[in-house]
């Protein structure tokens, strides 16, 4: 199956783009991500001094020869880092109803972060929360992964309110998971969840989505309807405007704090903005948090 | 066609004046949409309906002026306007049991009934009939016959006429009453010239030979229902006790035994002279070939104060008091008629007052149509409800779907 053109446009933005882990992995794979431990590897990191236990063939017999003393020649080691992509379908990314938006922009960023991982060695699968139940990729590494997210995603439909927390817990081994999502749905659970795996030594990325709509509402009277809860209807004036600005505002710092101090790398995306540059900002450690 | 309380037409003109305004201030309730984040705005009412010049539901709003229109005319009292006449005539004829010959009274109330406008029988209460006046007088001839016809009243004739000028002062310039009666003495009593009064005019009276009072009138034979075995009487399954019995105008209240019941019902030979308090018969009259018999089922006290009563002594009298009515039936004085007739012109309808307590028959019909058409402006209101409905789902989901 061949991609749509804008996906195609957005694998070539994010090709030089490799999603490097923030933290040092657990010992594993080969991979292109810095292990926990130190190996034996040819890349020399540094001396330690040979204790009872260790291996003796990893004593630097040069070093003994001159010195005298036993010493192990360490090296840095480096792993793989699974990676589990979760995407939000609900109603709510079904934004605007006619253009789709907001749910387009999460497909092309979950496509844009998958490339970045599978860049890195890393394998990466994919689930994705919708109405009917859960979409699942496994775990793969191999060539035509991405492919295989970016068509999977070409059939979702968003819709109904299907809730991500569970899906936090179907995949065992990833080392990194990124949480494509706009946080209406079932968003406490979603951080304990979150921060139980942030605690557990896992990176999670929880990418917020917005709609600049959301943010800068039409300046006029509307009676506005939630898509994922029909008998939730406000009314949306002049003089509740600002107040919605002002809530609406506050809301988001407030997640922002309470993810960012669960230990998840919390990035706040607004539709507007490139999807390659969004990839980007969320994957390299020192452009998170910042919007453009 | 004229109006008795025109001012309903204002208000109403006014009211569909209102109606067709706000047909045209519409309100429209703002744009929908959807919005994710809607749960942050702040959830407190505010006022969004919007008003715009823009008319709408023309058919609903012809049903309301229509409706408003119909409640007006009604409650304003229509009345079509009688033909113009310069003088209306109100025939009054006599039926009481005074009229001596009932052909006579036919002749002469025949000579005015094709000019009167208005024809008024009247015995003790007077009736204003619409139609064949002159079979109500030939029934009365053969009623006449038996003694069963009631004294006549001079002053219910005179209200009754009163009332029908009323009635007929928008269709004429004049009013004049005409009484065929034989102004027997009976027929007057203490209000009939205060009444007089309140005619403003000349009445012209005919007059008709009275009645001679009946043979039958006279001592009366006296019967008891416990002695005679009459067959006007059954004996009652089970005696009861009543407190009073009337008979003429005298009552006794008494402890009675009641222990007959009437077992037949009265008819033109014969009437219910006394009866219970609750109504039932207590004394029958029947009149004979040769004499009045009067059967009574009244057990009269033999002992006891009641004896001592005066009204006993008056209940006694009336019981034993001669067959049928009192009747005076002597012509009244020349003075009195003189009272009766009057001086002056006939009446100007000026000078009498509108019936306006009275329901105008077009009414009835006016506000029956304006219920209806309530009806059906309620069934319109509701289809435009529905069409509006489906029209607002439709294009969301064509939005929707797009």
């Amino acid at each position: 199956m061949t991609l749509a053109p804008a996906d195609s446009a957005l694998l070539d933005a994010v090709r030089p783009i490799r999603w490097l882990g923030r933290k040092r992995a657990p010992a594993g794979l080969a991979g292109h991500h810095l292990s926990r431990t130190l190996g034996v590897s040819p890349e020399f990191t540094e001396y330690r001094e040979y204790r009872q236990g260790d291996d003796p063939r990893r004593i630097d017999w040069k070093v003994l020869a001159r010195s005298d003393r036993a010493y192990l020649r360490l090296s840095n080691d480096r792993t793989v880092l699974p990676t589990v992509l979760v995407v939000d379908a609900s109603g709510s990314l079904a934004y605007p109803s006619q253009t789709l938006e907001k749910w387009r922009h999460a497909r092309l960023l979950a496509i844009g972060l998958a490339a970045a991982a599978h860049r890195a060695g890393d394998p990466v699968g994919l689930l994705v929360a919708t109405a009917t139940g859960p979409r699942r990729l496994p775990l793969r590494a191999r060539r035509g992964t991405v492919h295989d997210i970016a068509n999977a995603l070409a059939d979702v439909v968003p819709g109904g309110s299907p809730e991500l927390t569970p899906l936090l817990r179907v995949f065992r081994s990833p080392r990194r998971v990124a949480i494509v999502t706009d946080l209406l749905g079932d968003t406490d659970a979603l951080l304990k969840a979150g921060a139980e795996l942030a605690a557990s030594g896992r990176e999670v990325y929880l990418v917020h989505l917005v709609h600049p709509a959301e943010l800068d509402p039409p300046r006029q009277t509307l009676l506005l309807e939630d898509p994922e809860r029909r008998d939730l209807k406000r009314l949306l004036a002049d003089a509740t405007r600002q107040r919605y600005v002002d809530t609406f505002r506050a809301w988001r710092a407030a997640q922002a704090r309470a993810w960012r101090g669960a230990g998840v790398y919390y990035t706040e995306v607004v539709t507007d903005e490139l999807p390659a540059r969004s990839v980007r900002r969320i994957v390299t450690p020192t452009l998170a948090g910042i919007r453009r | 066609m004229i109006f008795l309380a025109p001012a309903f037409l204002a208000v109403a003109g006014l009211a569909a004046l209102v109606v067709i305004g706000l047909h045209f201030v519409s309100t429209r309730d703002p744009e929908s949409d959807v919005l994710p984040t809607v749960r942050f705005v702040p959830d407190h009412p505010v006022r969004a309906t919007r008003a715009a010049a823009r008319f709408q539901d023309g058919w609903l709003m012809l049903l309301r002026v229509l409706l408003v229109l119909l409640v007006g005319v009604a409650l304003a009292r229509p009345q079509f306007r009688p033909p113009h006449r310069t003088i209306a005539r109100v025939l009054a004829v006599d039926l009481s049991r005074a009229v001596g010959n009932p052909t006579e009274l036919a002749d002469s109330a025949g000579k005015y009934f094709s000019d009167a406008t208005a024809v008024i029988l009247f015995d003790a209460a007077g009736r204003e009939v619409t139609r064949r006046p002159g079979d109500s007088i030939a029934a009365f001839a053969t009623a006449r016959r038996s003694f069963a016809a009631p004294r006549g009243s001079l002053s219910a004739a005179l209200i009754t006429a009163r009332r029908a000028a009323a009635r007929l002062r928008d269709g004429a310039d004049s009013l004049e009453l005409v009484i065929v009666s034989p102004f027997a003495e009976e027929e007057r009593d203490a209000a009939t010239i205060p009444i007089r009064a309140l005619w403003p005019g000349r009445i012209t009276t005919v007059r008709v030979s009275s009645a001679a009072v009946p043979s039958s009138a006279g001592p009366v034979k006296v019967e008891w229902a416990d002695s005679s075995g009459s067959v006007l009487w059954a004996r009652r399954p089970r005696p009861d006790t009543v407190t009073a019995v009337r008979a003429g105008d005298a009552v006794m209240v008494h402890p009675f035994v009641r222990r007959w019941q009437a077992a037949v019902e009265a008819d033109s030979a014969t009437r219910v002279y006394a009866r219970w308090v609750d109504g039932e018969p207590a004394a029958f009259e029947r009149m004979s070939p040769t004499q009045c018999i009067r059967t009574i089922a009244i057990p009269l006290p033999t002992s006891g104060d009641a004896l001592l009563r005066p009204g006993f002594q008056r209940f006694l009298s009336s019981l034993v008091a001669p067959c049928g009515h009192p009747m005076a039936l002597a012509p009244l004085p020349s003075s009195f008629m003189e009272i009766i007739r009057g001086i002056g012109p006939l009446v100007a309808t000026g000078s009498v007052e509108r019936q306006d307590a009275r329901a105008t028959p077009v009414a009835p019909w006016l506000l029956g149509v304006a219920a209806l058409l309530a009806l059906v402006e309620i069934t319109v209101r509701r289809r435009h409800a529905t069409r509006r409905r489906f029209a607002d789902e439709r294009s969301r989901r064509s939005s929707e779907a797009a």
